[in-house]
């Protein structure tokens, strides 16, 4: 983990300020901490308070990991009935994937405006204005295309 | 965050997964030994065997550890029940 070999290669004095700052720390971070200053003899008898606030902190986000809380940022949500448990898709992130497709759809319509041009650049020759437009409607339709195909993947 | 996993429901009958397939909707009965999950360096995937031991992706995360480790305990619920 990233946060443990960045934490081992702190002084005391930055762990410390750490420690007491541990609040504005993410999970992960918390984790290393812990790991690091509760197998620490200094800070064991010097913070043992700070330690078990960690200790209470880590606890309540692990029971939040156990009860699901955090299937909400999968996008999912979980109900269980006697033997059955289901998981759905959160209603709003249906909206959204909805919401990717139109716009993506709409994108990839702007190739359609590009058509004349290209009908331009092969007829006539090629000449800077119908290039760029062109090129700029090919590009507008591949974000479109991707955005689709993301949405529906 | 990617899935193709709509509606995950496990019951007596076993694992049923609705998930997508290109854009019409299908539901497969997917074994319990199927269900596994995929590190790698960049994200965590929930993903099962089909018939012809293909993986195929449920859900797909790239998120912190909260919601990886949320990732390993559905798949523990999923498995175990």
């Amino acid at each position: 983990m990233i946060y443990d070999k960045i934490f081992k290669q702190k002084e005391r004095g930055e762990l410390i300020d750490l420690l007491s700052n541990r609040s504005t720390m993410n999970f992960s971070a918390k984790s290393a901490l812990l790991d690091i200053v509760q197998t620490d003899e200094f800070f064991k008898e010097k913070y043992p308070d700070e330690i078990d606030e960690l200790k209470s902190e880590i606890d309540y986000e692990e029971s939040s990991i156990a009860s699901f809380d955090y299937l909400k940022y999968l996008g999912f949500r979980i109900s269980q009935i006697g033997d059955t448990i289901k998981v759905t898709r959160l209603s709003r992130f249906y909206l959204v994937d909805l919401m990717g497709v139109l716009i993506g759809a709409l994108l990839a319509g702007v190739a359609y405006f590009g058509l004349a041009e290209w009908k331009i650049l092969f007829t006539v020759g090629i000449s800077i204005g119908p290039l760029v437009i062109s090129l700029v409607t090919a590009i507008i339709a591949l974000i479109g295309v991707i955005l689709v195909a993301r949405c529906l993947s | 965050m990617e899935y193709s996993g709509f509606e995950i429901v496990r019951n007596s009958s076993g694992l049923m997964i609705k998930k997508r397939n290109d854009i019409l909707v299908e539901s497969v009965l997917v074994k319990d030994s199927s269900l596994e999950l995929v590190e790698t360096e960049k994200d965590l995937s929930l993903v099962y065997h089909n018939e012809n031991g293909v993986p195929v992706t449920i859900i797909r995360t790239t998120g912190g550890l909260k919601v990886r480790k949320t990732l390993v305990h559905l798949k523990n619920l999923l498995s175990k029940a």
